[in-house]
């Protein structure tokens, strides 16, 4: 046993760790959508990555080491927890639709989808994200709220990095059209026919035709 | 390019995913295809609320009871962690490290180790590798087994019992045993063992230089310490403190005795080496967790 090595190890995880709480912190409340969860998920999270410190990589990139831990024990652990959340979510769908209060509608006419993006309250798109689905809402809060790259994000998740642009296409459709719906709803823009079903996306095809 | 194609490009080109040639390819059809570039920019809109709103209202700070909670949590995994690994040298090691957990957080220095030791090995009486010998026949026989020359110190009232190579943790040492007859005010017999270890280096802090002394009571003994010519005394002894004193000053009082000068040669026995004897389990527990 080496009290040197045990000593600097907590000092290296204090100082590469604990920079990185805020962006941790953010991302488990969106996933468990309440504070006391959120804490014990950063917990859960920051002792486990303290456990299997020597597994790290030095040098290698270890926010998205840190938000693979975070997932992942979100999964195992609280992901049950939540699901037996969602019934009251309906409630919580119905404040979106107060927040979202009747405007000025003049500059409408020029583009509807813009103008209606533009008068969006933040406040709306993030309960937006918090009903996703959990695979696109995982993949929406690594991409949008922490910018990793498709790679990372793949990484993260342990999936392919075709699935990462697939899930992060169908969720941030299924965004659109909640937020759309929930406009129309408003009055805010008229009611559009549903969509066509969307196109699977798949980059790797279009490169392959390209390259072919 | 076509039109069917701009779907699965869209959200890689916003994303900044796609390579360059992608995504001038991008560029010149959305240029040219008014229905394309008004969904492309639909779609940059929608992609500037969605991150503009993920990141100014999504971005929490993390309360700062938090911060603390995980500070103290990585101090009770480390304690955990020691524990753990104490545990693995014997049962003894974790019923030190239990009994006593303030040690487990400020773990004792060096210096208090080899007090330990000291008094562990003084407790062990083994067999001397010399006896019956004067303080010169001592240091003669120390002078080819060590790297050091070794002076023997005259303890007043003290006989010599013998002497072994022996060593206090990671230093080697010359381990001279002495005993103190009964007298009239003290009936008891009296053991004293001294530890002489090599100090050129100035590694061992906090030993004052002969002839001032520290006498400090260690598992029952006394232990008087000191610094002399690059060399750290260790003297553990069943008496107690102001006796120990008492002797030290008689001692530096004392004029020098020549150590070479001897008038008549006395027969000195000196038994073959003996191995050291591996350490004994209670000697790694405590301080072998500080090895390294």
């Amino acid at each position: 046993m080496d009290f040197r090595h045990t000593h600097r190890t907590k000092q290296d995880f204090e100082a590469l760790v604990l920079t990185h709480l805020d962006p941790l912190y953010s991302a488990a409340l969106r996933l468990t959508k309440n504070e006391r969860d959120a804490e014990d998920l950063v917990q859960d999270t920051c002792m486990r990555a303290y456990r299997f410190f020597d597994k790290f990589e030095r040098g290698t990139n270890i926010k998205a080491w840190l938000f693979k831990i975070l997932t992942n024990t979100f999964i195992n652990r609280y992901r049950r927890k939540v699901k037996e959340r969602t019934v009251t979510e309906g409630a919580e769908r119905e404040a979106v639709h107060e927040a979202f209060i009747s405007r000025d509608a003049s500059d409408y006419a020029a583009n509807p989808e813009q103008y209606m993006f533009d008068r969006l309250l933040s406040d709306d798109v993030l309960r937006a994200i918090d009903a996703l689905p959990i695979d696109f809402r995982l993949v929406v809060i690594l991409a949008d709220l922490q910018e990793f790259s498709y790679k990372e994000i793949a990484e993260i998740l342990e999936v392919p990095v075709g699935t990462v642009m697939s899930r992060l296409f169908r969720g941030r459709k299924a965004l659109q059209r909640a937020l759309r719906d929930y406009a129309a709803g408003q009055g805010v823009v008229p009611a559009r026919p549903p969509e066509a079903p969307e196109a699977p996306v798949d980059l790797e095809a279009y490169r392959r035709r390209k390259a072919g | 390019m076509t039109c069917r194609d701009l779907d699965p490009l869209i959200y890689p080109y916003l994303d900044g995913e796609l390579d360059e040639t992608e995504r001038d390819r991008l560029d010149a059809h959305t240029a040219e295809c008014p229905p394309c570039r008004s969904r492309l920019s639909r779609e940059a809109a929608f992609q500037g609320t969605l991150r503009r709103s993920a990141q100014v209202r999504g971005r929490t700070p993390a309360p700062e009871a938090l911060r603390e909670l995980l500070r103290s949590g990585i101090r009770r995994e480390q304690r955990r962690v020691q524990m753990l690994s104490w545990a693995r040298w014997g049962t003894a090691a974790l019923l030190a490290a239990a009994t006593s957990a303030t040690w487990v957080v400020t773990r004792p220095g060096h210096r208090e180790q080899l007090l330990e030791e000291a008094t562990l090995r003084f407790q062990r009486r083994l067999p001397f590798e010399v006896t019956q010998a004067s303080h010169a026949d001592v240091e003669q026989w120390f002078d080819d087994k060590l790297s050091y020359r070794v002076p023997v110190p005259r303890l007043p009232g003290a006989n010599i019992l013998g002497a072994r190579l022996s060593n206090v943790r990671e230093h080697d040492a010359a381990y001279i045993a002495y005993e103190v007859p009964p007298s009239a005010i003290e009936p008891r017999e009296r053991r004293m063992g001294l530890f002489v270890l090599d100090d050129s280096a100035g590694e061992i802090p906090a030993i004052r230089t002969w002839p001032e002394v520290s006498v400090r009571p260690v598992r029952g003994f006394t232990v008087a310490s000191w610094r002399s010519g690059g060399l750290v005394y260790e003297l553990v002894a069943d008496v107690d403190e102001p006796e120990l004193r008492r002797m030290l000053a008689e001692m530096n009082s004392a004029p020098a005795v020549p150590t070479q000068v001897r008038e008549t040669p006395v027969p000195v026995r000196v038994r073959p080496m003996l191995p050291i004897p591996p350490r004994s389990p209670a000697f790694e527990l405590q301080p072998a967790v500080l090895q390294n």
